[in-house]
């Protein structure tokens, strides 16, 4: 199957999206598809423009909605919002996608960072404002129910839903495309060489098996933590050492940058094939956004 | 540069298969069984929200980790789950991952929604409310 051409610069490169290709959209298309800059130790990917950002105006706008709503009921619903201002934790990028590099595996091993960056005390603060609401009486969770059904109404939600769920699709296999990649699979081939030399006993056939049980086993559960102090877990010495081994050697035999690169280009491939669809999608999410924006801004002010 | 064929997704876009069909949203109070505790969220073996459940208030880090599926006596925990509802009682999406800690792809649930796992089906090994990813 010929696949669609696309024109790539350092900087951004412009993909037009054809009218001919438009099947079964309810709008005309005529706006274009940007491709954002490649960016590994990131990794910014082409179809992260239309996927749900770990800081997102819109469930923030939601749940000053539901607080309100919750209280007009004469219920109160801890809730800590995300500021707008924000800044994701260091072991995510914008859209929650996790990384992996030698410096992150040398502080958290296999394990990560908070995805938005809060001190311990706000970590703790949230943990145990959203403890309180699991122990409401079922009578207010009904009460939420419709609250939160409210609220979805108020940034019109339901109109932009898809291009979340369509880019997630895409982007699934997108990377099960980049893992069968020959590029990619020869550098796994040299990786497991490069970290057998670490002495991991049940080394995987890639690194995106990683960690295996024997490394896994050295944290306590791997399961719901009662841990609510917000601190985040200590990290076993040696999960340390290999996590840092392997980050090494996905650098040295150019793992990660194979891998990078194969995911880059399917990502590309499926933005270029679905770009009428997710370009629509697009401009709902904006909208949403733009809604959410002016709630907060209202809600503000009102506040005052 | 040497690159594989990429049949997979040439084929899905192709067929339109690569849709948002996937989601299922349930009428508000109306969690699938199985699912009834507030703050859940659910994990189902099979497609549709049926078979066993694996059910968690944070996290599961590594599915491995869970030694059956509740309601079943399948021990088959990981790379095993089909579909997925948000019982939360905050407005946090629950992530669902290809890779244990978090990893590779994921499917998101928003509260009281749910969905079938659809291109992640059978593979998911790690999950967790947003905010609770640790």
């Amino acid at each position: 199957m010929k696949r669609p051409s696309i024109r790539l610069s350092s900087v951004l490169v412009v993909i037009g999206t054809s009218l001919s290709l438009v099947a079964c959209t309810e709008e005309p298309v005529d706006d274009s598809v940007v491709l954002t800059e490649k960016d590994r130790a990131s990794w910014s990917l082409p179809l992260d423009p239309y996927q749900r950002p770990l800081v997102d105006v819109v469930a923030s706008a939601q749940d000053a909605f539901i607080q309100d709503c919750m209280g007009d009921s004469g219920i109160l619903w801890k809730v800590a919002p995300t500021e707008r201002e924000a800044t994701v934790g260091e072991s995510w990028n914008p859209v929650g996608r996790k990384l992996f590099s030698i410096e992150l595996a040398s502080e958290y091993g296999y394990g990560n960072s908070s995805e938005i960056a809060r001190s311990v005390a706000a970590q703790r603060a949230m943990y145990e404002a959203e403890s309180a609401n699991r122990s409401l009486p079922e009578s207010a969770h009904a009460v939420f129910d419709q609250c939160l059904a409210d609220s979805r109404e108020m940034t019109d939600e339901a109109a932009g839903r898809g291009s979340y769920e369509l880019a997630e699709q895409l982007a699934g296999v997108a990377y099960g495309d980049a893992k069968a990649d020959d590029d990619v699979e020869a550098a796994a081939s040299r990786w497991r060489g490069c970290l057998r030399e670490a002495g991991v006993p049940d080394l995987p056939r890639s690194p995106d098996q990683m960690p295996p049980d024997s490394i896994a086993g050295l944290r306590g559960s791997n399961v719901d933590g009662a841990d609510a102090s917000g601190e985040d877990e200590p990290v076993p010495a040696e999960e340390i050492r290999l996590a840092v081994a392997d980050a090494a050697c996905r650098e040295s035999v150019g793992y990660a940058s194979a891998l990078y690169d194969a995911e880059w280009q399917a990502q590309a491939e499926a933005l270029a094939a679905r770009a009428d669809d997710l370009s629509r999608y697009k401009r709902q999410i904006d909208d949403e956004r733009a809604r959410a924006e002016a709630y907060l801004t209202e809600h503000a002010a009102d506040a005052r | 540069m040497a690159r594989s064929s990429r049949p997979i997704l040439s084929a899905l876009i192709a067929l339109g298969i690569l849709s948002s069909s996937v989601i299922m949203a349930a009428p508000a109070s109306a969690a699938p069984s199985g699912c009834s505790t507030r703050g859940h969220g659910c994990t189902y073996e099979d497609s549709g929200y049926r078979g066993g459940r694996i059910n968690f208030y944070e996290y599961v880090r590594n599915f491995k980790d869970v030694w059956q599926w509740g309601g079943t006596n399948h021990f088959l925990t990981n790379d095993s789950a089909s579909s997925g509802f948000n019982n939360g009682t905050t407005n946090r999406v629950v992530k669902w991952f290809d890779d244990a800690n978090y990893q590779g792809p994921r499917k998101t649930a928003e509260p009281q929604r749910g969905l079938n796992f659809g291109t992640s089906n059978d593979k998911i090994s790690s999950a967790c409310f947003e905010g609770y990813c640790k």
